[in-house]
C-alpha cells in the first residue's frame, strides 16, 4: 500500500487530492440522479452549500461528532430540496437550469448575510441578547479539523454504487428513464411524473448535501464564495466527462477532472490550458464520456488485439 | 364507458374543440374520423390527460375525469397509442413493456433502491406478462432489441402491446395504421376485433376506410371542431354532409 501511494503522490496525487477526488466523486454522481430522470438541474452546489454549513456549523458550534453532523446536513439539504423542486421542476431543459443557478446564487447569497438577517430580526423582536454570528459572512467558517477520512468516502461511493446499480433495474430507475424520455408517454403509461421527478432530485439533493459535509469537513475553510456558479459548472463538467451512459461514468468523470490539474501541476503555468483542451478534447471525440460502455468495449477488443499480437509474436519466437 | 358532455378546447383565439358530444359504450369498437386539422388528436388528448378541456364533462365509468392528470386516468383503465410512433426508444422493446405496466407494479423507493425480494418478484411478474404480450403480437424474437432499431411496422405493433400492458378497460388508437400496407392493416384489424373479443372497448382514429368499416360498430365524424355526424359505416357513408367534409375529398382525388 506504501508503495502505491508514493506512487500516487509522485504524480501529484497525495492523500488529500485522492480525498478530494473521492468527495467531487460522489458531487458527479449527485447530478447523474436527476441527469437520468432527463432533469437539467445545476441546484446541486446549492444543496452541497447547505450540507457544508449545516454539518460544520453543528460540528464547530455545537460539538456534534462528525457522522451525525454530516448526516444531519444531508436532510436538510434533502429538505430544502422539497419547496425548491415542486416549482421549479416544472421547466424544463435550460430554463431549469437556469431557475436552478438562480437557487445556487440564492443559497450563496442567503448564506453571505445570514447573519445580518438574524441580527435583524433580533432588532425587530427586541431582543436584549447579542445576534450569535453563524455563518460569519464573506469571511466564512475557518479552523475546520479535518475530519474526512478517504475510508469513509470510499465506503460512501460503493452504497451509493450499489444503489444506483439497483436503481437501474428498479421500477423507480425505469419511471425515470421513461420520464427522461418522453415525459408525456411516461405520464399515459401511468407514472406519476411529478412524484418521480421530484423524488429524484430530492435523492439528488441529499447526495450533494452529504459530498458538501465532506468537503466542509477536508478543506479546513468554508466561504460562501466557494458554492456559487462556478461549482455548478464543475459538478456538471464531471458529469459530462464521464458520460451519464452508466452509473460509473460520473464517478470516473469527478475522480479525473480533481486529478487532472494535479497531475498537470509541472506544467506550471499552462496546467489551465491543457486542463481545458483535455476538456475539448473528451467533448469532441468521446461524447459518451469516460463510463461510456462503448468505449470500454473497445477498449477491452483493442487490448485483446495487443495480448493476441504479443502471444503470436511469442509463438513465432519460440518456433523459431 | 366514456361519455364527453359539452367538451370545448380553445387554444388563444382557435377553437380546436367545439360542444363535442361522444358516447362510446362498453364492449364497442367507435371510429373518430375527420380530415387532418380536424381536432381528433386534441380529443384524444383531452380524453387522456394530456390535454385538459376549457370547458365541458368527460366521465369515464362513471368518474370525471377532465381535470385528472394522465397517470391517474391510466390508472382508472385508459390507454392510446399515438399517431407518430412514441416509444421508448433507448429501452429494449421488452423493457417498454415492463415500463408501461408501472401503474401494476407496488415497489416504492427503498424496494428500488436494494431491490427486496418483494420487488425481484414483481420485476419477474412484469417481466412474464411482457413476454405473453409480446408473443401476441409476434415480436418475441425481439425483446432484447432497442425499441428505437426496431422496424416501422414492428414499432406500430409495440405500441399496441404497450397500450394493453396497462390492463386497461378502453383503448383508443391514434391512426394505427399510418404507414402501413393493406396486409399489416387488415393483421390490425384481426388484433383490434381480437381485443373486443376480450372484452376491452375501443376508440380507432383513422384515415383509412377500409379498417373503420371492417372493425367499427358505429362512427363519428369531426370536422372543424365540431362532430358533424353519427352513425353506422352505411349512414356515414351515404351523409351528405360527411361526403362533403371528407369522403367527397377523397373520391374527387
Amino acid at each position: 500500500m506504501g508503495f502505491v501511494s508514493d506512487a500516487l503522490a509522485s504524480i501529484g496525487l497525495n492523500e488529500f487530492v485522492i480525498t478530494l477526488m473521492f468527495v467531487n466523486a460522489i458531487l458527479a454522481m449527485s447530478i447523474y440522479l436527476t441527469l437520468y430522470g432527463g432533469m437539467f438541474s445545476l441546484a446541486n452546489a446549492g444543496f452541497m452549500a447547505i450540507g457544508s454549513y449545516v454539518s460544520v456549523i453543528l460540528t464547530q458550534n455545537h460539538d456534534w461528532p462528525f457522522l451525525p453532523a454530516i448526516l444531519v446536513g444531508m436532510v436538510a439539504a434533502g429538505l430544502i430540496a422539497i419547496p425548491i423542486g415542486l416549482p421549479v421542476l416544472r421547466l424544463r431543459d435550460i430554463y431549469l437550469a437556469i431557475a436552478t443557478i438562480g437557487f445556487v446564487e440564492i443559497t450563496r447569497i442567503m448564506i453571505l448575510n445570514f447573519d445580518k438577517i438574524i441580527a435583524e430580526v433580533y432588532t425587530r423582536l427586541h431582543m436584549e441578547s447579542e445576534p450569535p454570528k453563524i455563518t460569519n459572512g464573506p469571511l466564512g467558517i475557518t479552523g475546520i479539523p479535518v475530519e474526512t477520512k478517504l475510508e469513509y468516502l470510499i465506503v460512501t461511493v460503493i452504497i451509493l454504487s450499489y444503489f444506483m446499480i439497483r436503481m437501474h433495474r428498479s421500477r423507480f430507475g425505469r419511471a425515470l428513464a421513461a420520464i427522461r424520455q418522453d415525459e408525456n408517454v411516461a405520464a399515459s403509461q401511468g407514472i406519476n411524473v411529478v412524484y418521480y421527478k421530484n423524488a429524484a432530485f430530492i435523492l439528488g439533493a441529499m447526495m450533494a448535501g452529504l459530498g458538501g459535509g465532506f468537503s466542509g469537513h477536508l478543506s479546513r475553510i468554508i466561504q460562501p464564495g466557494s458554492y456559487g456558479f462556478g461549482t455548478a459548472v464543475d459538478i456538471l463538467a464531471y458529469s459530462v466527462l464521464g458520460g451519464i451512459s452508466s452509473w460509473y461514468g460520473p464517478i470516473l468523470g469527478g475522480l479525473a477532472l480533481t486529478a487532472l490539474p494535479e497531475v498537470l501541476r509541472p506544467l506550471k503555468e499552462y496546467t489551465g490550458l491543457i486542463n481545458g483542451v483535455v476538456l475539448l478534447i473528451f467533448i469532441a471525440y468521446l461524447p459518451g464520456g469516460l463510463g461510456d460502455p462503448a468505449l470500454w468495449r473497445s477498449v477491452r477488443k483493442t487490448a485483446g488485439r495487443i495480448v493476441n499480437f504479443i502471444n503470436k509474436g511469442k509463438t513465432a519466437n519460440a518456433g523459431a | 364507458m366514456l361519455v364527453l358532455k359539452h367538451v370545448y378546447r380553445q387554444f388563444g383565439g382557435l377553437m380546436a374543440l367545439q360542444n363535442i358530444a361522444m358516447h362510446i359504450p362498453a364492449g364497442q369498437i367507435v371510429g373518430l374520423i375527420g380530415p387532418n386539422g380536424a381536432g381528433k388528436t386534441t380529443l384524444i388528448n383531452c380524453m387522456t390527460g394530456l390535454d385538459h378541456p376549457t370547458a365541458g364533462e368527460i366521465e369515464f365509468g362513471g368518474t370525471p375525469i377532465q381535470k385528472k392528470p394522465a397517470h391517474r386516468i391510466t390508472a382508472l383503465g385508459m390507454a392510446r397509442t399515438y399517431q407518430n410512433i412514441r416509444l421508448f426508444g433507448e429501452m429494449t422493446v421488452l423493457e417498454n413493456l415492463v415500463v408501461a405496466q408501472h401503474g401494476l407494479g407496488k415497489a416504492n423507493l427503498i424496494d428500488s433502491l436494494i431491490q427486496t425480494p418483494r420487488h425481484r418478484r414483481e420485476n419477474e411478474r412484469l417481466r412474464e406478462n411482457g413476454l405473453q404480450l409480446l408473443k401476441r403480437f409476434h415480436l418475441e424474437q425481439n425483446a432484447a432489441v432497442l425499441a428505437g432499431n426496431l422496424p416501422y411496422g414492428d414499432q406500430r405493433r409495440l405500441e399496441m402491446a404497450r397500450a394493453l400492458a396497462t390492463n386497461p378497460k378502453l383503448i383508443l388508437l391514434d391512426e394505427p395504421t399510418a404507414g402501413m400496407n393493406p396486409v399489416e392493416t387488415a393483421e390490425l384489424g384481426e388484433q383490434i376485433l381480437r381485443m373486443k373479443a376480450e372484452g376491452k372497448t375501443l376508440m380507432v382514429v383513422e384515415h383509412d376506410m377500409s379498417l373503420i368499416a371492417q372493425v367499427c360498430d358505429e362512427i363519428y365524424v369531426l370536422n372543424f371542431g365540431q362532430i358533424i355526424a353519427h352513425g353506422t359505416h352505411q349512414e356515414i357513408k351515404n351523409n351528405p354532409v360527411v361526403v362533403e367534409a371528407y369522403l367527397g375529398q377523397e373520391e374527387g382525388e
